[in-house]
């Protein structure tokens, strides 16, 4: 019986595609995307624009990849924004004076603004998107404490600029060093992720909490550790972006908010948790690159790009959520 | 016959009669009033603690009519938003929507009244097609929440930038002058007994969400909703449609609120709802609104609008520092949701 077969056959085929890795669909939007802006405008292919694309894209990697991790424990961090415009403002105030060595500083203080969202996640026990909403909106205020002027940023002093070749340099090869930033960070977040216990628990964490405080991990430390990550990516993009603009000020990161969990979700980690992870990050943030980058190069009106970008955000969770993990979605 | 089984049933309580009988109407609110302090005592001690505090720090002026006046007119808008937000919060949800629907309302509100970029007049019209508008994109909500299974605040989220998109794409990105004088009169004028006009919409919505709530099916559910789903289903609720209404209920307090701002202002921008969420969402927390669902009404809402407001119209008083105000309601608000979240319900927590 031919038919009954071929209906099979089809079943079998739509089963396995749906069973399909979710950042393998990614990939596939990736191609189609960058084949699509190519034939709408053919300027869009070129190492110029690929250039561009690569640099707005290790911005969003870095951002990205911190949330990714609160993404994955089952959380949220939208205080992403807040933490690139505090380490940026900060950046830009100190950088005169302790030249490279702000760069670590502002790591450093990125790292304490997620512990204190960790914290007030696993030991006060507030839902991290009511916290984070808390002190992304303090972390903006200290932004603009410290910041000399609100409106229009302050610059570094030409003389100044050596500080600033660590990113905008291209020491290596003639690739800029942001992208090698972005890959080191890629790596290395790879590495934890693959071979630390860290780097698992979290997943572990995000499949199923229950089970894996049953089986000892302690999921204090994996959360503190989670949203730790995502303030020294947050402060990671706070520093390339202060660099490459020669400039910080408070409303800097205001969009990074959305486009970090574009990024995450758009590279197919799951809302619910325990999906997904740093290479779907990557295929991610090149993803929304390429979006914002041809969504301009063709000629979509920069606010409508906006509420494209909303309505896919809602088409990725709705598509990536897994509801057999949760019975009541609240 | 009738008599016969009039005996037969069983009599009601002696002491509520008497007490009806002896206090009569009077005894009756004064319970009523007695139980609703009871309610809301914690709110209202710190409302006093803010009131002593600036009201000794600013030597007086904090507490003279004047500033009273200002408080309470400022605090009409917030209140709408808070009215809106609360019952979804009650839920066990979370709307972020807020300041996209609070755009789009604005900018169609500044492009249908009298202005000078069409010639669109459509007077007091406005008011049925705001509430129309804000109650669609409420019910976009509740639909994407419930139909797409999403959790509500990541559904809320992209529906808040898509049509805070929309706002600046329709508005061009600039303000709309609105050249209609009369909304302006209205919403900041104060014509009964010298209180503002928008306190006693305040006012006026809180009686009518105080009715809602205790009164109707759907407002009752929406607590069953928030105590426990699954137990609300399992008792035959409608739960998708309960929710789908409040979400559009809400929109509706959005919209309307989204009409207050622009007329007072004579003024529309897609920005006009910037910086609304964060207030709304912390005067529920303050009020006593649990964020974990099924606890807080209406007047817990209003309170705590009140509170907040107070709390900032005292810091400018103060000359504190506006972008360190910012960091205090930040402040406040996490301190308020650890303080009124019920942690035996959340097990463990995302």
């Amino acid at each position: 019986m031919p038919d009954s077969t071929d209906s099979a056959g089809a079943g079998a085929i739509l089963r396995r595609v749906k069973n399909l890795p979710a950042v393998l669909y990614a990939v596939a939007a990736l191609v189609f995307f960058v084949i699509l802006f190519s034939i709408l405008n053919p300027a869009f292919f070129s190492l110029f624009n690929f250039n561009i694309i690569g640099l707005a894209a290790m911005i969003l990697l870095t951002a990205g990849i911190g949330q990714c991790w609160t993404i994955v424990t089952g959380g949220i961090d939208l205080s992403v924004g807040g933490v690139i415009s505090l380490t940026s403002v900060i950046f830009i105030q100190t950088v005169p004076r302790l030249g490279v060595w702000a760069y670590p500083l502002c790591l450093a203080i990125g790292a304490a603004c997620g512990f204190i969202n960790g914290n007030l996640l696993t030991r006060i026990k507030i839902p991290s998107f009511i916290a984070t909403l808390g002190t992304g909106g303090i972390l903006v205020s200290f932004a603009y404490l410290i910041s000399p002027v609100a409106t229009s940023a302050p610059f570094v002093p030409p003389s100044r600029f050596d500080p600033l070749d660590v990113v905008n340099g291209a020491w290596l090869f003639g690739i800029p060093n942001a992208f090698l930033i972005g890959g080191l960070f890629f790596a290395a977040f790879l590495t934890i992720q693959y071979f630390t216990v860290t780097g698992r628990n979290i997943f572990y964490v995000g499949s199923n909490v229950r089970m894996s405080w049953l089986s000892g991990v302690n999921i204090v430390r994996t959360k503190n550790m989670a949203f730790m990550f995502s303030g020294i990516g947050a402060a990671t993009a706070g520093l390339i972006l202060a660099s490459r603009q020669f400039s910080g000020y408070p409303t800097i990161g205001a969009t990074y908010i959305l486009s970090s969990i574009a990024t995450v979700v758009l590279g197919g980690s799951a809302m619910t948790g325990g999906a997904g992870g740093v290479v779907n990050t990557l295929v991610g943030a090149l993803l929304m690159g390429v979006l914002q980058n041809g969504m301009t190069v063709v000629g979509v009106d920069v606010y409508l790009q906006q509420s494209l970008l909303g309505a896919l955000i809602i088409v990725c969770v709705w598509i990536s959520f897994d509801r057999s993990k949760v019975e009541i979605v609240k | 016959m009738d008599n016969v089984q009039a005996d037969a049933l069983p009599k009601r309580p002696q002491s509520y009669l008497t007490g009806l009988k002896e206090g009569g109407r009077a005894g009756w609110l004064l319970a009523q009033g007695l139980m609703f302090l009871g309610a809301v005592w914690g709110q209202l001690l710190s409302l006093a603690i803010v009131c002593l505090i600036f009201g000794i720090g600013s030597g007086g002026r904090f507490l003279s009519p004047d500033n009273i006046h200002a408080i309470v007119g400022l605090a009409g808008v917030p209140a709408l938003l808070c009215l809106g937000v609360h019952q979804i919060v009650v839920m066990g949800g979370m709307d972020l929507s807020l300041e996209g629907v609070v755009a789009i309302c604005g900018v169609v509100c500044g492009l249908l009244l009298k202005n000078n970029v069409n010639s669109m007049d459509v007077g007091f019209w406005i008011l049925p097609i705001v509430v129309a508008l804000g109650g669609a994109v409420g019910l976009l909500s509740g639909i994407i929440h419930t139909k797409l299974k999403m959790p509500s605040f990541i559904a809320t989220l992209g529906v808040q930038w898509v049509f805070f998109g929309f706002a600046i794409l329709i508005s061009g990105g600039r303000s709309i002058p609105i050249q209609d004088a009369r909304f302006q009169r209205l919403v900041t004028g104060s014509h009964i007994l010298g209180i503002p006009n928008l306190a006693l919409v305040g006012v006026f919505f809180w009686l009518v969400f105080e009715i809602f709530q205790s009164r109707t099916k759907t407002g009752i559910a929406m607590y069953a909703i928030g105590g426990d789903e699954t137990l609300a289903r399992q008792a035959g609720i409608n739960v998708n449609r309960v929710k789908v209404i409040v979400f559009a209920i809400c929109g509706v307090m959005y919209g309307i609120a989204a009409l207050f701002l622009v007329t007072r202002l004579n003024s529309a921008a897609a920005r006009v709802g910037n910086l609304l969420l964060f207030p709304a969402m912390t005067a529920a927390a303050v009020g006593g609104v649990s964020l974990t669902g099924g606890l807080g009404r209406a007047r817990n809402a209003v309170l705590g609008t009140v509170i907040i407001s107070a709390l900032n119209n005292g810091m400018v008083m103060m000359r504190v520092n506006p972008y360190l105000q910012e960091a205090v309601n930040g402040i406040v608000l996490i301190t308020a949701v650890a303080l009124t979240i019920d942690r035996k319900k959340l097990g463990f927590i995302k």
